[in-house]
């Protein structure tokens, strides 16, 4: 499915960083936060590797491939970084070799 | 009754540093890296486009006698690779041999070039037809069945999947069928060709491949790099060997084989150090025995992080003594064909006296603090080389060879 359009404001991207957290983690969307620990929700190696495919199709964005980035990404403790690293690549810069935006891919057959 | 001792008697592969064992030899001495950008299917729109491809496969005549329009090409790599490690082992497989001879071949995946293409025809072209004898292709057992076919094998054949141990599964298998009395002879190995969209986009999701290349160990590694080729060993009971007249390549002298049952892509030190404590036990030997590792050495940050601990945890101080060099910077990941390349590289290393480098190496990482033999090849005498095969699952399997 494509997504909409990424929200305004920084914290509709927060949010919705954490619902796609929540609904990975199988809990509330309340119960996700900024300072939400990932590992408190049981988000495993694997489950991180699906997570940045559901960022990267919710907001339309990429998550290099470098080592950098991919380390960086794999190696988030918390939601609120989460959402920080979405922020900034949407942005298109911040983290080194990171943000490029692309169309949302279509819907699959 | 005593149990027989197993020995190496022919070795063969294809590869990306060349057609036949001798090629391949040359290359990880020379430290030549064979990965380039991928050629083999349009990859401008892949995140990953680079691999370690073998070209110009098959050599003319390579494949004479074989109908290989029938064969996956993973097939087609098994069938090449046994052919010449038969040859190299002298055996003549009669009829009386030949049920006597085990054929036990690995692969991760089997024969995607025929899924890819069956299934682009159904979801890219909207057929409703695919190659008839796309099963028979792309089944996983289809390179033992054809390796035996080719060979007039008439011996236990089966192939063997655990990922990236496959084919060292089948080597450590090949030695326990011979321990057993099930056979005289086993030809192990492993075959890969999964350089299909399809399959290439699937590991990108993974989030394991290097973008740039493979640097095992190093400081600012990025992941593994995809290869494809095939590798096989002739295995033998001495007794046999020496019946005919044959002049072993080494001893196949220890296999241990474990199961970490902790992560299905996180490895664990724990599992890896125990199969290589397995292997050095059932060769006999004690760590400090061992002159040369060839280590699993994928390029990922966690691999190569975990396998220098669980290589302390083995080895001790020795551990900073013995040379450990990762040929995948050279190869890259064969997959399940990797296990059998890197024996037969460490029997190369052993019969020349050479350890093979570990190229693309930036510089340390304070979690990699062995002697990964970083750019260039070195002289060393090796009595005693370890193979390290660690998949994802966490299956680990061992084996040592020593000087005959």
């Amino acid at each position: 499915m494509s997504a909409p359009a990424p929200a305004g404001g920084p914290e509709g991207v927060a949010e919705r960083t954490f619902a796609l957290i929540a609904r990975r983690a199988g809990v509330e969307p309340a119960s996700v936060g900024s300072d939400t620990a990932l590992a408190s929700l049981g988000i495993d190696s694997l489950d991180m590797a699906e997570l940045a495919f559901e960022i990267e199709e919710a907001f339309a964005i990429e998550i290099p491939d470098s080592a950098d980035a991919t380390e960086r990404f794999l190696g988030l403790q918390t939601a609120g970084e989460a959402a920080d690293l979405v922020r900034r690549l949407l942005d298109g810069g911040g983290a080194p070799g990171a943000g490029k935006s692309r169309a949302p891919r279509a819907p699959t057959a | 009754m005593t149990t027989p001792e197993v020995v190496v008697t022919g070795i063969g592969c294809v590869s990306a540093l060349g057609p036949d064992a001798a090629a391949f030899a040359a290359s990880l001495f020379s430290g030549r890296c064979g990965i380039g950008p991928i050629t083999r299917f349009p990859a401008e729109t892949h995140r990953i486009r680079i691999a370690a491809q073998v070209d110009g496969f098959p050599l003319p005549g390579a494949l004479d006698g074989a109908d290989a329009s029938r064969l996956d090409r993973f097939s087609q790599l098994a069938v090449v690779a046994s052919r010449e490690a038969v040859a190299a082992a002298g055996l003549t497989l009669d009829a009386a041999t030949s049920a006597r001879t085990a054929v036990l071949y690995g692969t991760g995946v089997g024969g995607q070039e025929s899924v890819d293409a069956a299934y682009h025809r159904l979801y890219g072209e909207g057929a409703t037809r695919v190659p008839p004898l796309t099963v028979p292709r792309m089944m996983p057992s289809a390179a033992a069945s054809h390796v035996g076919l080719d060979l007039r094998i008439t011996g236990p054949t089966l192939g063997l999947t655990s990922a990236c141990a496959s084919s060292a599964h089948a080597i450590c298998l090949g030695t326990t069928f011979l321990r057993a009395g099930l056979a005289d002879v086993a030809l192990v190995g492993g075959a890969e060709a999964c350089l299909t969209p399809g399959s290439f986009r699937a590991w990108e999701g993974l989030r394991v491949l290097a973008t740039d290349t493979c640097r095992p160990f190093s400081a600012g590694r990025g992941g593994l790099v995809i290869g494809e080729g095939a590798a096989t060993l002739v295995l033998e009971t001495a007794a046999h060997a020496a019946a005919r007249g044959a002049a072993p390549l080494c001893v196949l002298a220890g296999i241990g084989m474990t199961s970490d049952a902790h992560d299905l892509v996180q490895p664990s030190p724990v599992g890896m150090a125990r199969a290589m404590t397995l292997a050095l036990a059932d060769a006999d030997l004690e760590p400090g025995a061992v002159d040369y590792v060839n280590a699993h050495g994928t390029g990922t940050v966690p691999n190569d992080a975990a396998e220098t601990a669980a290589l302390r945890a083995v080895f001790g101080r020795h551990a900073y003594d013995v040379p450990v060099s990762a040929t995948k910077s050279m190869t890259g990941h064969l997959l399940g064909a990797s296990a059998a390349l890197e024996a037969v590289a460490c029997v190369c290393a052993l019969r020349a006296g050479v350890v093979p480098p570990t190229l693309n190496y930036l510089g340390p990482d304070p979690a990699c603090d062995l002697d990964y033999v970083p750019h260039a090849a070195r002289a060393r005498r090796i009595d005693v080389a370890m193979s390290n095969a660690f998949a994802f699952g966490g299956l680990n399997a061992v084996v040592v060879v020593r000087a005959a």
